[in-house]
């Protein structure tokens, strides 16, 4: 039974940090294209 | 000749097992049932009615081929060895379909386009920690089945692929059952698109027994200003993310290129491709996996013992994953100081867009003025996306 929990931890605890990840990257991504957008504006 | 000779499939029914002839009169009357039930639009559809159908002809429409076996001219999925394949694919009606399109996971990756096609990625970008927690609350099934699975005697793989239901994305199950557990392949898709039609009924119901009724009316209230996500930033995200999970988790790669290639298409407004995938891919696919679900529902399969522990496992793995989306809004509730619906939470299972739809239903029975949709279409997709990382994760670790 422990065992056989092993795997799905794993899976979940992986999961998570990728997930996660992605959330962060959405943010990171939104803030660098509407700071670039900003800057283009500037410029013009 | 007897006269009973001359009707194939009577005479063929009656040299079968008692057990064999009764369970295939039992198919024949649900596959009755399920096309009026998707008539009636109880169940879904567009998967129904094919499947009915397909289910009460391949169990009626038993012959003698060779060497006195009993098969039938529409499918045989038990074929491995490439002479049989090429010589059935000329015989069986469905086999070419089965084989080049169902067996190597196309219809799943089909279906995926489709589901990209018609996801708006921006209701993620708008909330991607909410969308992000909920949905992996909503995995709750797809982590808490696989011991029960275990317990059940199941293989790792098996046990697996059985958890995935929870995850609530037929195409998912059909990969993770051809990757994981290939000799189960059947039942799980079958055992996985029934309940995956029931959810759409059941969920009402779990929702009115852990959410009272005050806080299913709950309104959010947006305290920020809401910036417009522009189609660049959706797709310089479909673009990025696809490359960096198919890095992560080349395994899954064909299912996450199908999906956001579906959301660049539709942010890159090329019509034609839309069109093409929307109305042409998706309701093909959609159409022969009702029809080959029904075909595969042969009784002689379904007699396998494991098809009981199965359907057992499928209900606990969506009824978790509801509970677990359901926790998840609570949870936001919570840290968002109330200002939130825990309804959102049952649309963490990525059933897009059913869990999402039923949300806002039963969230406008209670106040026709609460709008949680945004929320629950972000919570939906990102259940999609949980799915495939939870569903690559399974299979790196497992294969």
């Amino acid at each position: 039974m422990l065992l056989s929990i092993g795997v799905p931890l794993k899976v979940m605890g992986i999961g998570i940090v990728i997930s996660y990840g992605i959330a962060f990257l959405i943010k990171i991504l939104l803030v660098c294209i509407r700071m670039f957008n900003k800057g283009q504006k500037h410029n013009n | 000749m007897k006269i009973i000779e001359l009707f194939q499939g009577i005479s063929t029914m009656f040299q079968q097992e008692p057990k064999v002839v009764i369970l295939r009169v039992v198919l024949i009357f649900l596959g009755f049932l399920l096309v009026y039930l998707g008539k009636k639009g109880t169940l879904e559809p567009l998967i129904m009615i094919p499947m009915g159908l397909g289910m009460s002809a391949v169990n009626a429409g038993v012959l003698f081929m060779e060497n006195n076996q009993i098969a039938n001219l529409i499918i045989n999925p038990l074929l491995t060895t490439t002479d049989d394949l090429m010589k059935y694919m000329q015989i069986n009606f469905l086999q070419p379909i089965y084989t080049l399109t169902f067996s190597n996971g196309l219809i799943a990756c089909l279906v995926f386009m489709g589901i990209g096609i018609l996801c708006d990625i921006g209701y993620v970008l708008a909330h991607p920690f909410i969308s992000m927690t909920i949905a992996l609350f909503a995995e709750l099934g797809t982590i808490a089945t696989f011991p029960i699975a275990k317990l059940m005697g199941l293989s790792d793989g098996a046990a697996a692929a059985a958890s995935i239901i929870g995850g609530a994305d037929g195409p998912m199950v059909l990969f993770a059952a051809l990757k994981l557990a290939p000799e189960y392949f059947v039942p799980i898709s079958i055992v996985a698109y029934l309940y995956l039609s029931l959810t759409y009924g059941g969920y009402p119901y779990l929702i009115k027994l852990l959410i009272p009724k005050e806080i299913r009316g709950q309104v959010i209230v947006d305290k920020k200003p809401k910036h417009n996500i522009t189609s660049s930033e959706k797709l310089i995200f479909a673009v990025i993310a696809n490359a960096l999970l198919c890095l992560l988790f080349p395994v899954a790669a064909p299912l996450f290129l199908s999906f956001f290639i579906g959301i660049v298409i539709r942010e890159s407004e090329i019509s034609k491709y839309v069109k093409l995938i929307e109305d042409g891919f998706l309701y093909f696919a959609t159409f022969f996996l009702g029809l080959m679900l029904g075909v595969l529902c042969d009784a002689s399969t379904l007699l396998n013992p494991v098809v009981l522990k199965l359907l057992v496992l499928g209900i606990v793995a969506l009824t978790l994953s509801g509970i677990g989306g359901i926790l998840g809004g609570y949870v936001i509730y919570l840290l968002r100081g109330k200002n939130f619906n825990p309804v959102v939470g049952i649309a963490g299972v990525s059933c897009v867009p059913s869990t999402a739809k039923v949300a806002q239903k039963e969230v406008q029975k209670v106040n026709k003025c609460a709008f949680i949709l945004d929320y629950a279409l972000g919570a939906n997709i990102c259940g999609v996306i949980t799915t495939a990382i939870l569903t690559a994760i399974y299979v790196t670790l497992l294969q």
